[in-house]
């Protein structure tokens, strides 16, 4: 650690050019992270021709600011729309619009922007500080350790199983199956397609999830005839007060090493990573039941888990050359356009560089922190926005976001169906997030597993055969134990509350 | 005997059993042992038992305390009924999505955020405009400028350059 | 005078109407033109598509929008670029997929439903290993392989993918065994490689270069026609005695129908935006490396690798018939 260059990088990222296009970065990520259809990944891959020809320090503040922005403007939506954003704010979801429906949206939104801060920087910091060391074990994951990793993800869904275990398992079960829709990832051959070569590639994920959240609640919400007595919804605050600062401390400091861990694991990021955090976040909590209808520590969890990705993510990019999720893929085409190769020869060459990005990063989440609470206000005036006109704004802009993408009315059918499907699941007692984790962990599960049949000859006992492995494996099963254990305690505990224990 | 939680269960039972079938028609492999039918098999199964046990518990459940349903229609105009309501704003997605191409982004938008506000009780014509065509421009310049995503033009195709 | 705003109204709303008309009778470009990209926003191919888009912008001083049309694996863009209206405002990029779908019997087209217009780029396969690997060359390579007939695992893009029928191309000429490993895209291939987890992979040079250039992973042998700008010094495969040439290639294509006028000038246009140095820059940081043919070229060329394509995917197993 070169302490005299860092120094000099931060001086170098304190122009006010440099500054300038931080905070345009960071704003542009906020509105794409919040507008649903549209990820960090995509931001950052459109934004890229935009830098094309500047220097480098610029171009990569700039997309450095976006990423920052866009994992913490999913947060927005999730929490005062029940949208998530980015895929990465989906767990969000739990804790976040429960808060919101309670009149304390302005209350979530500051915990968010605060947890996002925390995360982002402990996720820049170690980043700075420990890239080499996390690398090589980044690369020590194989085939194998992918697989316990997604089956280990997999057993957070008892954790977001709600009331019923057989339906929160119902609907991870329904999720998987949907993952194996389309190509089969190891043999090519396309299963359940029904001969509609749009599903060739799966389910498209962004409108599922769009129709999943968003439709779904759009549909229940039109129906409400009454007249709806309005939440006041209270904002007077920019920041978390001390009361759930120290409520969420642990879980923001267990969230930013769990974040930063899974973004720095290339293929895994800020989705997976929100959702381990929450997972874990109930599973210690001392009142487990009240997850659900709106826990201020929720919201911390995942928003802390997810930006902190972002650090993790550049580990493995900068120190080996090996994208640590999407959006850090998409930014290693913009670190080759700029002529700069990362892994250990950039580290070599070009140091001053590596540095500029550790500088860049940490004064992007300071830029988020502001520009967020300038914000906050802002943001928040969408929830008191009529409801005959944010129903229609939102179905207008999931049909594009779904949309958009691949310029497929496909896509908006799709949407439309797990719309459907979501509000008659939401009805009758489906938590829907399994759903969602499914989709994200299942082909990974399903690819890894077989991919390490292909390398092993078909031999099973390659699963055994890594010590991470099976150290992820033994975790998994410990975590779905603790769990079930927790669930029977929160049902005990709810049945001594209200008697009835919900639906 | 818990009447939506039983459907539910007959419906994943439903899900289960098409899957098994139609994975028998997957191709087999011989290398790895499995194929690409092994993981939706194995998943179909088990989804299978969740289902049935939802059904078991369902049917042997004592009736469900009726829960605190949406209070019904009150007043006769159609309007005002919830599920009708649902249903409009289903068949306003669909129309949208089919005439996205057609007639293009500008003008499908502001003919669904009109449509969609009066399902919803707004009964303010100028205003009504007005916000549709805010919404649908904000969209666009994102979309559009920002972004550089094509969102179809429509008849507005030569006037819109 | 609200007569007259009524009939200027009217007269605006004929000029309107009849825009479209006098659009394609009128000189090319008339009016902006949409260009279509089988692969989603952000891609390899969508970024080199957007930059080519930019230049043929400034060349014809037409708004040129690129339109992502993807899944099925490119199959639904390639039909959305032959069904386009035929009028020169829709260009097309074409993919090596193009090829390689017919014979999975995914789509029911061929390249001969097109009307190419050029190529822009070919990329070759290089067989690479880890940095610290005794594989030094294409001998190495094989007798290693022939001394672990069980062992050898090669990484690819997917199945069916470009990669993987260049591996198996590769182990048919070679006379070897080997497991083809296909990953959701080169990049998890590679790390897996460069994580000492596979044996070697069969990517494009571009995709491998980065780690190549770090140290963490050597090239034993390119598989095109010749060797790559970007490492002159790694030999062919042909020049190590073996011979084997492959890749992948983007080209451009119109559907099929474009009066001959109009294609003239589409064919001029696109040469002089490709010419751009802005593009040629673009696409020498992004390490592709340029292939310009001409329509001819192109055309006889697409001949060539369909029929090539083919055959090795028919000896894979991976062709339907």
């Amino acid at each position: 650690m070169d302490f005299a260059l860092l120094l000099h990088s931060f001086g170098n990222v304190f122009a006010p050019d440099v500054m300038l296009v931080i905070a345009f970065g960071v704003a542009i990520g906020i509105t794409i992270g919040a507008l649903p259809g549209l990820t960090a990944t995509m931001g950052v891959a459109l934004l890229v021709p935009l830098t094309f020809g500047r220097p480098p320090l610029e171009s990569l503040a700039m997309l450095l600011g976006l990423f920052c922005g866009a994992m913490y403007g999913g947060s927005i939506s999730a929490i005062l729309v029940r949208t998530p954003g980015t895929p990465a704010a989906a767990a969000t979801v739990l804790e976040g619009y429960p808060l919101a429906q309670k009149g304390q949206a302005g209350r979530a939104l500051a915990m968010a922007l605060f947890a996002s801060f925390c995360g982002g920087l402990s996720g820049a910091l170690i980043m700075t500080f420990m890239s080499p060391l996390i690398s090589t074990v980044a690369l020590e994951f194989s085939t194998v350790e992918y697989f316990a990793l997604a089956v280990f993800g997999l057993s957070v869904i008892v954790s977001i199983s709600g009331n019923s275990i057989v339906k929160g398992l119902m609907a991870g079960l329904f999720g998987l199956l949907l993952s194996t829709v389309g190509a089969d990832a190891i043999s090519g051959f396309p299963r359940y397609i029904f001969g509609q070569m749009d599903l060739f590639e799966g389910p498209p994920f962004i409108p599922t999830l769009i129709g999943l959240f968003a439709v779904s609640e759009v549909l229940a919400n039109v129906q409400i005839t009454k007249q709806i007595v309005r939440v006041k919804t209270v904002v007077d605050r920019y920041f978390p007060s001390w009361a759930d600062i120290k409520a969420a401390w642990v879980t923001i400091a267990r969230g930013s090493v769990i974040g930063t861990f899974i973004g720095a694991i290339p293929g895994a990021g800020g989705d997976i990573a929100a959702f381990v955090s929450y997972g874990e976040t109930k599973r210690t909590s001392k009142h487990p039941e009240k997850f659900g209808t709106g826990v201020i520590e929720g919201v911390a969890a995942s928003e802390c888990a997810n930006n902190a990705c972002s650090g993790g993510a550049m580990i493995p990019l900068l120190s080996l050359g090996v994208p640590g999720d999407a959006v850090t893929a998409v930014l290693l085409g913009a670190f080759v356009l700029q002529g700069l190769q990362p892994g250990p020869l950039l580290y070599k060459e070009h140091i001053d560089v590596v540095y500029n990005v550790f500088a860049s990063l940490i004064v992007a989440n300071f830029a988020m922190l502001i520009i967020g609470m300038l914000g906050i206000r802002l943001f928040a005036k969408v929830i008191m926005v009529k409801r005959a006109i944010l129903m229609p704004a939102i179905l207008v802009l999931s049909i594009v976001g779904s949309y958009a993408m691949r310029g497929d009315t496909f896509d908006v059918y799709v949407m439309l169906t797990f719309g459907v499907v979501g509000y008659f699941m939401q009805k009758h007692g489906f938590p829907l997030s399994p759903i969602l984790l499914a989709l994200i962990l299942g082909p990974m599960a399903e690819a890894n597993l077989r991919r390490s049949l292909v390398i092993s000859g078909g031999d099973f006992s390659i699963i055994f055969s890594r010590p991470i492995a099976v150290g992820l494996l033994i975790l998994a099963v410990l975590s779905l134990i603790a769990s079930v254990y927790n669930h029977r305690k929160i049902q005990k505990r709810l049945a001594l509350t209200d008697g009835a224990g919900g639906e | 005997m818990k009447r939506g939680d039983f459907v539910a269960g007959a419906i994943g039972v439903a899900i289960s059993g098409g899957a098994l079938v139609i994975a028998s028609d997957f191709p087999a492999d011989v290398v790895m042992k499995i194929g690409p039918a092994f993981f939706p098999e194995m998943l179909a199964y088990l989804l299978l038992l969740c289902s049935a046990t939802l059904m078991v518990n369902a049917a042997l459940a004592k009736p469900a305390v009726v829960a605190a349903e949406d209070p019904p229609p009150v007043r006769g105009l159609f309007l005002d009924n919830g599920i009708v309501r649902a249903m409009l704003t289903v068949a306003a997605v669909l129309a949208f999505t089919l005439l996205l191409r057609p007639v293009g982004f500008i003008l499908t938008s502001v003919g669904f955020l009109i449509a969609m506000m009066a399902v919803l009780g707004m009964r303010r014509p100028l205003g009504m405009f007005g916000v549709a065509l805010g919404v649908t421009a904000g969209i666009y310049l994102i979309f559009e400028k920002l972004l550089g995503l094509t969102l179809p033009a429509g008849v507005l195709d030569s006037i819109l350059y | 005078m609200k007569r007259r705003s009524v009939l200027m109204g009217l007269g605006a709303a004929a000029v309107i109407a009849a825009a479209p008309l006098t659009a394609s009778a009128a000189e090319w470009p008339a009016k902006p033109i949409t260009m279509i990209c089988p692969w989603s926003a952000g891609g390899g191919t969508d970024l080199l598509l957007r930059k080519l888009a930019a230049s043929l912008a400034k060349e014809t001083k037409q708004t040129v929008t690129v339109a992502n049309t993807t899944g099925g694996g490119g199959a639904i863009g390639h039909a959305a670029i032959m069904r386009a209206p035929a009028d020169g405002y829709t260009i097309g990029m074409i993919t090596f997929e193009l090829n390689s779908l017919p014979p999975q019997g995914l789509i029911p087209f061929t390249w001969k439903d097109f009307d190419p217009i050029m190529r822009i780029n070919m990329d070759a396969p290089a067989l690479t290993v880890k940095a610290d690997s005794p594989i030094n060359s294409i001998k190495d390579f094989t007798d290693y392989a022939k001394a672990h007939p069980d062992d050898v695992t090669i990484g690819n893009s997917g199945p069916g993918s470009v990669w993987h029928i260049a591996a198996a191309m590769m182990a048919d000429e070679l006379g070897i065994k080997a497991k083809y490993v296909p990953f959701d895209g080169a990049a998890p291939a590679v790390t897996a490689l460069v994580g000492g987890h596979l044996t070697a992979v069969s990517v494009s040079v571009a995709e491998v270069r980065s780690q190549v250039a770090a140290g963490n992973l050597k090239m034993v042998g390119v598989m095109g026609e010749k060797r790559s700008d970007l490492f002159p010094d790694v030999p062919t495969f042909e020049e190590q005695g073996v011979k084997a040439s492959f890749g992948t290639w983007r080209g451009i294509a119109l559907p099929k129908g474009v009066p001959a006028a109009t294609r003239a000038k589409i064919v001029k246009a696109l040469k002089a935006a490709y010419d751009d140095p802005e593009f040629q820059e673009f696409a020498k940081n992004a390490g592709l490396s340029l292939a310009y043919q001409n329509d001819k070229d192109f055309t006889a060329f697409l001949d060539k690798n369909a029929k090539d394509v083919h055959r090795v995917m028919l000896s894979l197993g991976l062709a339907k018939k």
